[in-house]
């Protein structure tokens, strides 16, 4: 009896922990795959101005991502390749590279509400988090999880809240703040589709809640979403980044 | 009869009227002569500093003044075009589009200021064109050609001829980044306005930061002197503001208050030493003339009479000095306000060379020291006159 218990002790928590896991696993490669190729559209709103971009995004697993901007005009070919933990913006006006500090992580990725961090996403929920998932009452739809960083991990996050949707398991809202616990963004996912043999919602809204950003929203609709890709890993080389296109 | 015997006074005394005279005369075409020149280095200054980019008004959204974002522009241009046009009192008017960027040139950044101004006109508002030292003034527009300053042309080492990229964000929130290409330079100055400015024509500015708005008019008048009257008649719309360029150049403007005031002190010391020599002057002609003054009492003159007759003989000599010292003013100063003192080594100040001053005749430098001098007059006469009308006469006739 004694064993019995005890061993259940030593179950149950690793049990929970990897439900949550899996759930965060899920989070952070929902739009990844092994080798993915994607078309998007960020719309852009700020009292002063709206515009939609329209671009195409390839990643490989978690390190690589490849965008370029394909509408409007204006910003045609400008480009951005993240390598593991850095990234680079590229001109094609200007034949330009620019790399993007760390202290620059945090500003905004293209005049929208999504920062440069979001892209490079550096840190894994999984990996660098510690979840607190809220008991499940009867007729819950939902799990809720509070998310705060690990010790050792760089995080711009004091918690992150994540909604999941119990059915499917693919995330319903998910709401950020800072260390001082101040609600900073909430991005919601709508618009679920069935893409290749997984669910997916299509479009992801960002709104930031802080006062200077009062206003603000960015809208990303997902138009094509290809998880088996056939992609070449020269797609994410700064000899590739550097093509005028 | 008291006037009478005031004038009768006056001229009996030749000697001592002249020197009292002297004294008038002197400190009112001293007074005078220092005030012009204030007037006309200050009026020099002011032409001098507005001339170099403020003009002598400006209108803004009133948001920018303090934000200097590019979402706060004025959005009808238009519609101010027309009313700067027709109105008679402005001389010439300059659209600006104001906003920062970072310069690239042979691997180097610079933070620098970007300025779309319109080729045609900003130099009829400002002495822009004649600050340019190297390259020409460019006059086609949408080329991305640039003027930049002797500072960024130093960091970045550039020439005339070569690419500066810019890199900044724009109005519609994409990353405005272009090439442009150097037409010119600006000449090398101490705290030079033009050092860390890019300028480039409204439409390539506009083009770069993806707006059709502007920033900034600067507007010229018929004269700077009128500058604050405009700027409360002409009618702007609701978010826009019309300032003049005190207020435009507040720091300026109050730091030539503080110096115009440090120069009333020495004014204030000039018109006391005049003051005490004409109380000396009119005491002594009292003390002089206690018998006569005694004879006065003792038939019957009132001592109010009295009093009166030795203060009125002092404003008349005031008077007449103040007749012959404009006279003496106006010829100096109509010479210094042509020929001026020039400095033997040129003076820069907030970036402006100034290399002799010029005297100005204005009402002000008149009228003030014309008051000024009749007011203290007045002031040191009425103890004399208070002294004389106490006389006892059978005192004063007993003196020799």
């Amino acid at each position: 009896m004694k064993l019995l218990l005890f061993t259940l002790f030593l179950l149950s928590p690793n049990l929970y922990a990897v439900t949550l896991n899996e759930l965060l696993d899920k989070v952070d490669k929902l739009y990844r795959s092994d080798k993915s190729y994607s078309d998007v559209q960020m719309e852009i709103t700020t009292p002063n101005w709206k515009r939609t971009l329209s671009m195409d995004i390839w990643t490989k697993g978690l390190d690589y991502t490849f965008v370029v901007i394909k509408k409007p005009r204006k910003d045609k070919g400008i480009s951005t390749l993240k390598r593991k933990s850095e990234m680079w913006n590229f001109f094609p006006k200007i034949n330009k590279i620019m790399k993007i500090p760390p202290s620059m992580m945090m500003s905004s990725w293209m005049g929208s509400d999504f920062t440069n961090d979001d892209l490079v996403k550096e840190n894994t929920l999984r990996d660098d988090y510690n979840g607190v998932l809220t008991p499940v009452k009867k007729g819950d739809t939902l799990y809720h999880a509070i998310l705060t960083p690990k010790k050792n991990a760089i995080s711009v996050w004091g918690r992150i809240e994540l909604e999941i949707n119990k059915k499917d398991l693919y995330p319903v809202r998910q709401i950020f703040y800072d260390e001082k616990g101040i609600m900073i963004r909430t991005i919601s996912f709508t618009d679920i589709k069935k893409s290749g043999n997984r669910l997916i919602p299509m479009t992801m809204i960002l709104t930031p809640h802080t006062k200077e950003k009062d206003g603000h929203k960015t809208i990303i609709r997902y138009i094509k979403l290809d998880f088996n890709a056939k992609i070449s890993d020269s797609l994410f080389t700064r000899r590739n980044l550097q093509k005028r296109r | 009869m008291i006037l009478k015997m005031a004038f009768r006074n006056i001229f009996r005394h030749k000697r001592r009227t002249a020197l009292t005279a002297l004294m008038m005369i002197g400190g009112y075409v001293l007074l005078s002569f220092s005030l012009a020149f204030v007037d006309g280095s200050y009026g020099d200054m002011i032409s001098l500093f507005t001339s170099q980019t403020t003009g002598h008004a400006q209108i803004h959204n009133d948001k920018f003044i303090n934000s200097e974002s590019i979402h706060d522009s004025i959005k009808s241009w238009d519609k101010i075009k027309e009313d700067l046009k027709n109105n008679s009192e402005v001389v010439s008017f300059s659209p600006r589009l104001k906003n920062g960027a970072l310069a690239f040139s042979h691997k180097k950044t610079f933070a620098v200021e970007m300025w779309g101004i319109d080729w045609a006109s900003e130099p009829k508002v400002t002495t822009i064109k004649q600050r340019l030292a190297l390259g020409s003034w460019p006059s086609t527009n949408g080329e991305n050609q640039v003027l930049i300053g002797s500072k960024i042309s130093e960091v970045l080492g550039l020439k005339v001829g070569d690419e500066i990229v810019l890199i900044s964000q724009g109005a519609d929130g994409s990353i405005a980044n272009d090439i442009f290409f150097v037409k010119g330079i600006f000449e090398k100055e101490e705290q030079g306005v033009d050092d860390y400015r890019v300028y480039t024509d409204l439409a390539s500015a506009q083009m770069f930061y993806s707006t059709s708005h502007i920033h900034e008019v600067a507007i010229k008048l018929a004269s700077i002197y009128n500058a604050k009257k405009f700027s409360t008649h002409f009618k702007v719309e609701e978010g826009l503001i019309i300032r003049p360029w005190q207020e435009v150049e507040k720091d300026f403007f109050k730091a030539m208050e503080i110096d115009k005031k440090g120069n009333t002190i020495s004014y204030s010391i000039i018109m006391f030493v005049v003051a005490l020599g004409v109380l000396n002057t009119v005491l002594m002609s009292i003390l002089e003339r206690t018998k006569e003054l005694g004879v006065l009492k003792a038939i019957g003159t009132t001592p109010g009479s009295l009093s009166l007759m030795i203060i009125l003989e002092s404003q008349i000599l005031a008077m007449m000095s103040l007749i012959i010292g404009s006279i003496i003013a106006t010829l100096l100063n109509s010479y210094f306000s042509k020929h001026g003192i020039s400095f033997s080594e040129p003076m820069t100040y907030g970036g402006m060379t100034i290399s002799a001053m010029y005297a100005r005749i204005t009402l002000n430098s008149y009228l003030r020291p014309a008051v000024i001098v009749l007011v203290s007059t007045l002031f040191v006469s009425i103890f004399p006159a208070i002294r004389a009308a106490r006389i006892s006469p059978l005192d004063a006739m007993r003196e020799v």
